[in-house]
């Protein structure tokens, strides 16, 4: 295949390019556009590369759209982060696009794993060395070692269970790696099988394995951050399909199924729990894309056609969102240089552009209509009642539901209440480097959520190629189940026009009684009389009440992170002797023990 | 609306015009329904439960609490006014929304009462704010509490309830009374420029 | 389409009129258990007309201005994806374009909408009435779904005209057929109807009734007649779901009036929970139960 190579040599080939250029943005731009139209038409192609494995690759249609994803969500990033990256910044960037273009059209597990390494590596070295958090000391040195431990962990599993496959079956292609986990009941493929599994949650930061994402998406370039959340989390989802959604489908795998479901459940608590709790914007949307991807695991376990389109739903949703609200964040916190909801506030007449973006991505967000997000929970929903997982839908209602509060904290903090560290006075709309990516994504979020039917045919093809039954498509405003449909034309229509009416009745009465526009401060307070200094501003406080509520307050309390950081030093503190074998630079030991963990898991797996 | 009485029929009958008939209609709502806050500002704070509550039912003649003063239609100045308090009754006043009124109870808000030579209340409200009904009496039992709402509600009918018009048209006049009290620590700007201009309303 | 409108206009007035109709009775019936006379039965329409009577109301902006547009927006959407009858062409409203999860979801648009404006108005006590309304959100929807949820696989659909249509006699009605998803509703109905035990949100003295604190003028004369409007919408939700749906208004009248006069009972008869015992208690009683349903339902099958 020949753009994932293009895409390979051209990213390095950029590594020159960029350093010499920042200019050169634009020609990326060119170029990602080529790779969005080529791939559709030279699928399935073969190239054999000299060496002592042939690596093969070919793009699926699932490839193709989570390439589709991340080169959009480049591009828009790309220009988002116009003229603002030191140097080495782009050449990282573009090495790990060409890894993940590797990964996704990977026909081998050499090609698989070298990719997914060549992505790991670039993005850890993109968030470590320009980390957004301008402060030495106030950039945590755990999210790094979480992000690398857990990474080398997830490697090291990978690599293990994939040469165990290759010696089972004797072949370094993935299809028939898949075909032999499939094939073996009982289990012997059940724990190379949730070995693997583990992997791919750890990429898209399910539980217990979320514990990198917050401090990474907290410390990443602004702009780097929407990447992550958008495309680079959806790795896991499609390494998931790759291996296992035959899988999932399994008559004898219902077991493994419901207990995804549950995972996906569960995570989307926590992390929703987790958001509500934050007082920083990016920690806030970090943890609520953990909640996000955990629907999509979720759906995917229920494994109908429904389902995986609303998992497939869902996800593009995601991605849309969250570079929409990464990108407006990033804007204001160039404009303001506050991160957090107790410096913000008061901006919104300010940052009339960002506060529709923010609220066009939290409508979207917490999934109410008639934006599109609903559509893709609607269908995760209905697919969980058609299945009958009441209780799994219970347990994603919950999230669900929770999730209004922190969407609401989003808003809120930033740009209703009162001013307080910013003064309104001199706050200017973000620069219009973001506000054309984020127009059109809010564009299509609109448009998304008028025709949802839009993404069914991406979807029914995709379907199709699973080997599963298409979904029906009567009309591009409205999606089908066999219990029920709903029109999202419809529903946005009617909304407009109700609401149209009531502006108009509301103006008629607006004549006999004119609204008096009061000062800030001239709020009802109980007869006092707030000052400027008085605390009017509820940005941080803002959701700690749940804290009170018995599970959330279970949830909250407890930190995985603190737990694993302490086995982690004691960890440590045995690895302190045997680190004299390594030579003084981190990196360097680290690829070592890469390497020397690579040899041991391919011992094991031959030996096995 | 078993409850247009003889009175109002009465008065019904004699109107000319639609449009008085439409002021007609628009008064009887306004009396018919009176969101009241009660400032508890002296003594008399507690002759307005038994007022509300089974005793002597306010709510048949359409009076109901209001949380916030956003909300209210009258405050219920229920007896003497400290400086300090009448600074939050002026703010309270102030950001309540037009058609409103003030009932102030007791005699001390008349003339001082039996505080008429403390360092530390004003002696005679109207000075600082329209009052519509004043109910005298030290203290002002329940019946005569009705009694002015009754009072009230006849001046709303007639049209003649407009002390917030007043308050408005002399704005100066109660801003420099006020301003002879507080000295220095008069209200800020934000709480009534409005007044002073045409306050930007859409 | 003229006919949907007319209908949509009709389902408009039938639901204010009963909505404040109910409400009179609300307040005669709590006055009579004070053993007070009370107001007259209309005195919740004269409220809110007075409301839009007054001269002047207080702005901070457009947002603010739109906040409660955007609650009674959705209110009537949500009206308009609720059929009212069943057998009959009249006020469907466009229940044939929607379901019952998106009704659920349409009936949260409004309030978030409304929370926009309170945010902007700057009011503190405003803002922490919002997050107690959300916190006891996550009370509420959890056993409510789950009640549904059985409703909807139990039926095999997920419409509400549908699942309306399948409660042909009185013993298919689906507080007969399904009892514990029935009971499980119940509490959430209570508490979506802002009744005590479940009403600390709007608390006037705690927070000065919360999300409304700021608004007065015509924008509390909307949310007043929105919020009659809005629990007629969950009243007959719940007619349609649970009591076998009604042929007519005057049978959907009586059926509500029931639910209604049991949401009366509960409101007169219960102290008021804070916050997390609400949803602590939502999460506990009524979630057990739906949970046992659950598990009974398909371990029988
Ligand atoms: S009038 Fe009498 S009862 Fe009322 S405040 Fe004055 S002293 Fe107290």
């Amino acid at each position: 295949m020949v753009s994932a190579l293009a895409v390979f040599f051209l990213g390095t080939h950029k590594i020159i390019r960029e350093l010499l250029s920042i200019v050169s943005l634009a020609l990326l731009t060119g170029l990602l556009l080529m790779r969005i139209v080529s791939p559709v038409s030279d699928d399935f192609t073969w190239q054999y590369m000299p060496g002592f494995f042939t690596l093969s690759f070919s793009l699926s249609s699932f490839g193709l759209l989570f390439a589709l994803i991340a080169a959009i969500s480049g591009l828009l990033k790309s220009f988002a982060s116009w003229g603002i990256n030191s140097k080495g910044y782009h050449a990282l960037f573009h090495l790990m696009m060409g890894g993940l273009m590797i990964l996704l059209s990977a026909g081998d597990y050499i090609s698989f794993f070298l990719g997914w390494e060549i992505m790991t590596w670039s993005s850890f070295m993109l968030f470590n060395n320009f980390s957004s958090a301008d402060d030495p000391i106030e950039k945590s040195q755990d999210t790094g070692f979480l992000f690398i431990t857990l990474s080398l962990i997830s490697a090291l599993l990978m690599l293990g269970v994939l040469f165990f496959l290759y010696n089972r079956t004797g072949s370094m292609n993935i299809a028939d790696g898949v075909a032999w986990l499939h094939g073996v009941k009982g289990l012997p493929s059940w724990i190379p099988g949730l070995l693997l599994m583990s992997a791919f949650f750890l990429k898209s930061g399910l539980l217990p394995f979320h514990v990198w994402v917050p401090g990474t998406y907290r410390e990443a370039p602004h702009t780097f951050t929407a990447f992550l959340s958008a495309a680079l989390s959806k790795v896991g989802i499609y390494a998931f399909i790759l291996f296992f959604l035959p899988f999932s489908l399994n008559e004898g795998s219902g077991q493994i199924s419901y207990l995804i479901a549950w995972i996906g459940a569960i995570t989307a608590t926590v992390a929703t729990f987790k958001a509500i709790e934050q007082n920083d914007m990016k920690g806030l949307l970090a943890y609520s894309s953990i909640g996000q991807m955990a629907y999509v695991f979720t759906a995917m376990a229920v494994g109908s056609s429904l389902a995986m389109g609303g998992a497939l739903f869902q996800m593009v949703n995601h991605s849309l969102i969250k570079l929409l609200l990464f990108f407006i964040v990033a804007g204001i916190i160039e404009r303001t240089g506050k991160t957090r909801f107790d410096q913000l506030g008061g901006l919104i007449y300010k940052m009339p552009f960002s506060f529709i973006g923010v609220l066009v991505g939290i409508i979207a967000l917490a999934g109410m209509p008639p934006l599109s997000g609903f559509y893709g929970k609607w269908m995760i929903y209905t697919s969980l009642i058609e299945k009958g997982w009441l209780l799994v839908l219970t347990g994603i209602v919950l999230p669900s539901t929770a999730a209004f509060i922190y969407c609401y904290k989003l808003i809120y903090g930033i740009f209703l209440g009162h001013p307080t560290e910013v003064n309104p006075e001199e706050a200017k709309e973000i620069s219009p480097r973001y506000r054309v990516p984020s127009g059109l994504l809010m564009a299509s979020i609109v448009l998304l959520g008028l025709f949802p039917g839009l993404i069914l045919k991406p979807v029914n093809v995709l379907l199709s190629d699973l080997g599963m039954e298409t979904l029906a498509l009567t009309s591009q405003g409205s999606l089908n189940a066999a219990s029920g449909s709903v029109s999202g034309f419809m529903v946005m229509n009617v909304f407009g026009g109700v609401f149209a009416v009531i502006l108009i009745l509301l103006s008629l009465f607006g004549k006999k009684a004119p609204t008096r526009n009061l000062h800030r401060l001239d709020i009802a307070y109980a007869g006092e009389l707030p000052t400027e200094q008085t605390p009017l501003h509820y940005g941080r406080g803002l959701g700690h009440e749940v804290k009170r509520v018995a599970i959330a307050g279970a949830i909250v309390k407890r930190s995985l992170t603190e737990k694993y950081m302490k086995i982690g030093n004691q960890l440590g503190g045995i690895l302190e002797h045997v680190r004299g074998f390594y030579p003084g630079n981190g990196q360097v030991s680290l690829i070592m023990t890469m390497v020397g963990a690579a040899a041991v898991a391919l011992l094991i797996g031959l030996k096995g | 609306m078993d409850n247009l009485n003889k009175k109002d029929k009465a008065q019904l009958k004699e109107l000319k015009s639609p449009m008085a008939v439409v002021d007609w209609a628009v008064n009887w709502f306004r009396k018919q329904s009176i969101f009241m806050l009660a400032y508890g500002t002296g003594c008399g704070a507690i002759e307005i439960p038994p007022t509300v509550t089974a005793r002597y039912d306010a709510e048949r003649f359409g009076v109901r609490g209001a949380a916030t003063p956003r909300q209210a239609d009258v405050i219920v100045l229920s007896g003497y006014l400290a400086v300090k308090t009448l600074k939050r009754v002026i703010r309270t006043y102030e950001q309540m929304q037009e058609p409103k009124y003030v009932i102030a109870l007791g005699s001390c808000p008349i003339n001082g009462g039996m505080y008429w030579d403390s360092y530390n209340t004003i002696k005679q409200l109207d000075r600082y704010l329209p009052v519509d009904v004043t109910v005298a009496g030290c203290m002002p039992r329940p019946e005569a509490v009705l009694e002015g709402f009754m009072a009230l509600k006849d001046k709303i009918q007639r049209g003649e309830a407009e002390g917030a018009r007043d308050y408005r048209d002399n704005i100066e006049k109660y801003k420099n009374n006020q301003k002879e009290i507080f000295g220095d620590k008069m209200l800020p700007g934000y709480t009534c420029d409005w007044y002073f201009s045409d306050g930007g309303s859409f | 389409m003229l006919f949907t409108i007319f209908n949509s206009l009709l389902a408009v007035l039938l639901t204010y009129s009963m909505g404040m109709l109910y409400y009179g009775f609300y307040r005669i019936g709590n006055a009579r258990i004070h053993r007070r006379v009370g107001p007259p039965l209309w005195q919740n329409v004269i409220d809110n007309i007075k409301l839009f009577a007054k001269r002047e109301a207080p702005g901070h902006g457009i947002m603010f201005h739109l906040g409660p547009v955007i609650m009674t927006a959705g209110t009537i959407t949500s009206m308009l994806f609720v059929p009212f009858l069943k057998d009959s062409a009249w006020l469907q409203g466009f229940s044939s374009y929607g379901n019952l999860i998106l009704l659920i979801y349409l009936m949260v648009v409004g309030p978030l909408g409304n929370a926009l404006a309170v945010g902007v108005s700057g009011v503190p006590f405003g803002v922490m009435g919002v997050t107690r309304g959300l916190t006891r959100l996550i009370g509420l929807e959890v056993p409510f779904f789950l009640s549904v949820a059985l409703l909807m696989s139990g039926s095999g659909t997920i419409s509400i005209s549908e699942i309306m249509m399948a409660q042909d006699s009185f013993s298919n009605w689906n507080m007969m057929a399904h009892p514990a998803a029935f009971i499980v509703s119940l509490f959430s109905f209570v508490g979506m109807m802002g009744a005590s035990p479940f009403d600390v949100v709007g608390a006037p003295v705690e927070v000065y009734s919360g999300p409304q604190a700021e608004f007065g003028g015509k924008y509390l004369g909307f949310l007043a007649a929105q919020r009659v409007m809005f629990s007629m919408v969950k009243l007959i939700l719940w007619v349609d779901l649970f009591l076998g749906g009604a042929t007519n208004v005057f049978i959907l009248m009586a059926k509500s009036f029931a639910l209604f006069f049991f949401y009366f009972i509960v409101g007169a008869a219960f102290p008021r929970f804070k916050t997390e015992q609400a949803v602590d208690f939502m999460l506990k009683l009524p979630l057990i139960i739906g949970i046992g349903a659950v598990l009974v339902r398909f371990w029988s099958l």
